[in-house]
């Protein structure tokens, strides 16, 4: 990626005016941003709610921003806050069991996977082993799932993660090597 | 991926997290890619656009707005500037004014006419009547300014009363006890007295009852009063008027308070300890004419009574100034044709 459009360049962009920086800038994050906030909050309306509220917060503190971290750092701690923010106010959400979506979306998942894996027997164990990796994550505790999902869904290192959560390096790093041993392992029974 | 390779590096049991954390990611690669919902990637969006169009634009400032506030300042200050010096170009009218009313006509200076002289005056006649006068003759004074009728008509404006306050002082109240010795005399006394007893208590007491002439005015060179010498001498126009007005109201039924003042200035004029009391003044005032600037004293020519023109004529002849006072004679003479030269100019002529 060139700096002419890093995430921090369109950032700038953005803040000097240039709305198509925005939606770049959105279109690059949209999914990974989304999917962080809809496996953590279980409520998808409620994910939503918050999915917007996070782009309203950056919108609003773009005139304020500064090149300090990365981009992405920066965006998932905004969603990391409002997310303590509904974890805090909705105490039962944690027991909400995670919404795996309905049979309207299913074709669009089985596409998805058909892009990776052509054949129908590897696309079949595919969505197995996506759904049972969520129904694993589902059942993390949320400081190990919230780290395994920056990992994977933004990319963040050990020690962006922990940046990103507010935690040590270490306790960053332990709640992603608890994570990552906790679906292995029940992978390994699922298969 | 190089954060993984952070991670695996970052600690030991590397090898087995390694493999562990491509295991799980693998998985994680095949759930479905859930996406915001187009509503919600449109609102936001939108959102976006509308924050960057309100963004207050930094537009630089127009040359109104830069330049206003040096030209309001300067637009005080010239304002400011322009007033101090008028206010200093009109203080020099203070002297002329002085001139000017010196320059109305002796015998016909009413004493209601006090109404209409300028606040300026006024102020310089109460600091002039101040520095002049003996407290001998705050009661003959106020006998005179009584002369002045109160019910002419003059209307108390607030300046005046103010001044009047000043002006009368102490000797305002010199002039409500010797106005209550003359209404004791006359035929309504009690009447009067409650009129002055209903108006004593009042701070504006003494100036309503006060004099419509100042005390400065009774001094020849200052005010338009002709001197009181010349009063008594010759019973000039004022002196002659207030004994004609006295019996003007004298001859009504019911003597007003004004007929009552007026009748007791006449008195008062005609006394003797007035007339000395007004050459003192005139004494006082004849150096003043004689060290003024020539343009003031050819003002004051025209208009200086005939004593202190004399006085002058004298003063300028113990100067050896043979010339002019001979100058000075032939226009006396010939503005006082029947006037009596003094011993001394006699022989200088």
């Amino acid at each position: 990626m060139s700096d002419e459009h890093s995430d921090e360049t369109l950032m700038l962009r953005y803040q000097a005016g240039d709305a198509a920086a925005f939606d770049e800038l959105y279109a690059r994050h949209r999914g990974p941003l989304f999917r962080f906030i809809t496996r953590q909050c279980r409520v998808r309306e409620r994910a939503e709610e918050i999915f917007q509220d996070v782009w309203m917060s950056l919108v609003q503190a773009a005139e304020h921003y500064r090149v300090e971290a990365q981009f992405r750092t920066y965006l998932y701690t905004l969603a990391h806050n409002k997310l303590m923010d509904y974890f805090r106010g909705n105490a039962r959400a944690e027991a909400v069991l995670y919404e795996v979506r309905g049979e309207d979306n299913e074709d669009e998942t089985v596409d998805g996977v058909a892009s990776r894996t052509h054949e129908p027997q590897v696309q079949a164990e595919a969505r197995q082993q996506g759904k049972a990796i969520l129904e694993l994550l589902a059942a993390l505790p949320a400081p190990q799932r919230e780290a395994f999902l920056l990992h994977e869904e933004s990319g963040l290192s050990v020690e962006e993660i922990a940046q990103a959560t507010g935690v040590s390096f270490e306790a960053a790093k332990s709640r992603l090597r608890y994570a990552v041993a906790k679906l292995r392992e029940g992978l390994a029974e699922y298969a | 991926m190089s954060d993984k390779r952070k991670i695996a590096g970052s600690g030991g049991g590397g090898d087995a997290f390694e493999r562990d954390l491509a295991i799980s990611s693998h998985a994680y690669k095949h759930t479905d890619d859930d996406l915001p919902p187009p509503a919600l990637n449109d609102a936001i969006r939108a959102a976006a656009r509308r924050a960057v169009k309100s963004k207050p634009h930094t537009v630089e400032k127009s040359w109104v707005s830069r330049w206003s506030a040096p030209i309001s300042v300067a637009a005080l200050v010239m304002l400011t500037v322009s007033v101090v010096l008028t206010g200093i170009e009109e203080k020099p009218e203070l002297a002329p004014a002085s001139v000017k009313e010196i320059s109305l006509p002796k015998a016909a200076a009413p004493a209601a006419t006090e109404a209409d002289v300028a606040p300026s005056r006024r102020q310089a006649e109460a600091s002039n009547s101040t520095q002049l006068a003996p407290p001998v003759e705050q009661k003959t004074l106020g006998e005179t300014r009584n002369t002045a009728p109160l019910d002419q008509g003059e209307k108390m404006r607030p300046q005046d009363t103010a001044r009047r306050r000043n002006d009368a002082g102490s000797a305002g109240d010199a002039a409500v006890a010797v106005d209550a010795k003359t209404i004791a005399a006359s035929p309504s006394a009690k009447e009067k007295r409650d009129t002055l007893a209903e108006n004593a208590p009042s701070p504006a007491a003494p100036a309503a009852i006060a004099p419509a002439t100042p005390l400065a005015k009774d001094v020849p060179g200052f005010a338009a009063a002709p001197p009181p010498a010349q009063l008594a001498r010759s019973q000039e126009p004022v002196a002659v008027a207030s004994a004609e007005q006295v019996k003007r109201e004298e001859a009504q039924e019911r003597p007003s308070k004004s007929a009552l003042v007026a009748g007791a200035a006449a008195g008062s004029i005609r006394n003797e300890a007035s007339v000395q009391v007004a050459k003192k003044l005139i004494d006082a005032a004849a150096p003043a004419y004689v060290s003024g600037t020539t343009s003031q004293r050819l003002a004051d020519k025209a208009t200086e009574p005939p004593e202190v023109w004399l006085k002058r004529i004298q003063e300028l002849k113990k100067q050896g100034k043979t010339r002019e006072v001979e100058e000075e004679l032939a226009r006396f003479r010939k503005r006082y044709p029947d006037f009596t030269l003094p011993k001394d100019l006699t022989a200088a002529k």
